[in-house]
């Protein structure tokens, strides 16, 4: 099974990171290969290529639940959890753009305290 | 079985403001100059004051201000203020058109919710003119507009049937008509002679972008009616958030980690230009 990987910006890279897919400019040329361990001069580099996100290795296994877990609980008035799935019913949960953006709408209810249901 | 191309040519106003058909002439003038197309805009006070609100708002982070419309030409460039003149003009193109299905102000604020989520996304794909996407997503949806000022009845019962079976709208409306808002949108906009690029955007915003030829434009429209609705900055009748299609953001080059920054820039673009955009009237 290939690892798991998550996409991050190249701003957030690290050297030590493993790259899971070749890394290439807007424009296609190849900056470094699947499985390279990045350092901070080629991190360097894609910046200044214009690449803007690179796939890289995740340490942990990408589960949703797991990461769900580990995130501190929010306090959503009642109703509001129930009203916040019912607007996203049509989207797949699984789905890791679905997921960051319940995630995001979650906290930005909790911090408005009384968003219409 | 009702035709679209009918309904749109029954509309008592199947035309965009004159002011924009002037701009677009003398913009498309050969031997124009800034002058002259400052000139056009300036027999429009309100089309000044909100494009000049709009230059030196956050939306471009102008290091000095813009007080002539000839300098925000010379400054964003000619192509992009026709589109942002078109931008503030279609909002009032429905205007004296009794429509009693949909609260006005809220159709208008997501479309233009959805206007600023995908010029952020053009922006970030460094689209060469990103207003474009503004207008595009401004008109995403006024084919439900033209639905609910000519078949009211109907109308009704598709957004019934929506709230009630979780159905989404479009597919909804597809199952009761035959086709849906974004082909009756596509149809005005076609009537209006708006440019092919725009026409795609509406047209494509509900069709799962799965085959290579689709147009990453229309990808563009699809990902930023979804943010829209996420945010919840008004509707245009769908209760919910519209289905995402599979891959749509990687054909955007947009990693899920990027999402949260671009929903922040949308909430504070949106909240300069509901007021600029939208005004107190509409």
């Amino acid at each position: 099974m290939a690892p798991a990987s998550r996409s991050i910006p190249v701003s957030e890279l690290e050297a030590g990171m493993v790259a899971a897919e070749d890394v290439r400019t807007p424009t296609g040329r190849l900056l470094a290969r699947a499985g390279r361990v990045l350092s901070q001069r080629e991190i360097h580099g894609f910046e200044l290529w214009g690449v803007c996100a690179v796939r890289v290795e995740a340490p942990e296994p990408a589960d949703p639940e797991a990461e769900e877990a580990t995130r501190p609980a929010l306090a959503l008035a009642p109703g509001q959890e129930e009203a916040l799935r019912d607007r996203f019913r049509h989207l797949d949960p699984a789905d890791p753009v679905v997921t960051v953006l319940l995630d995001y709408c979650r906290h930005r209810m909790a911090r408005s305290g009384a968003r219409p249901a | 079985m009702t035709d679209p191309r009918d309904l749109v040519l029954s509309l008592e106003i199947a035309s965009l403001p004159s002011i924009y058909r002037r701009i677009t002439e003398v913009v498309e003038h050969p031997h124009s100059t800034a002058e002259d197309i400052a000139k056009v805009v300036s027999e429009d006070p309100g089309l000044t004051a909100r494009l000049l609100g709009l230059v030196n708002s956050g939306f471009f982070g102008l290091p000095q201000p813009v007080d002539t419309v000839s300098r925000a030409i010379t400054v964003v460039g000619t192509e992009q203020l026709c589109d942002l003149a078109l931008a503030t003009s279609v909002v009032r193109s429905f205007d004296g058109v009794p429509i009693e299905l949909v609260d006005m102000r809220s159709f208008w604020r997501h479309s233009l919710a959805c206007g600023v989520a995908a010029r952020l996304l053009a922006l970030a794909r460094q689209e060469r003119n990103a207003e474009r996407f503004l207008v595009g997503g401004l008109l995403h949806d006024i084919g439900a507009l033209v639905l609910y000022a000519k078949l009211p009845r109907k109308a009704r019962r598709l957004l019934e049937r929506s709230r009630r079976e979780g159905l989404a709208l479009h597919e909804a409306e597809r199952e009761l008509l035959g086709f849906d808002h974004a082909e009756l949108g596509w149809h005005l906009l076609r009537t209006w002679n708006l440019p092919p690029a725009l026409q795609q955007m509406v047209l494509l915003h509900h069709r799962p972008p799965a085959e290579q030829a689709y147009p990453v434009d229309a990808a563009t429209v699809h990902v930023a009616d979804v943010l829209a609705h996420a945010l919840d900055l008004g509707t245009a009748g769908e209760p919910r958030v519209p289905p995402l299609a599979a891959g749509a953001c990687d054909r955007l080059g947009l990693p899920p980690a990027r999402l949260p920054g671009i929903l922040d820039d949308i909430l504070r673009n949106f909240a300069e230009a509901e007021s600029l955009i939208l005004g107190g009237s509409t």
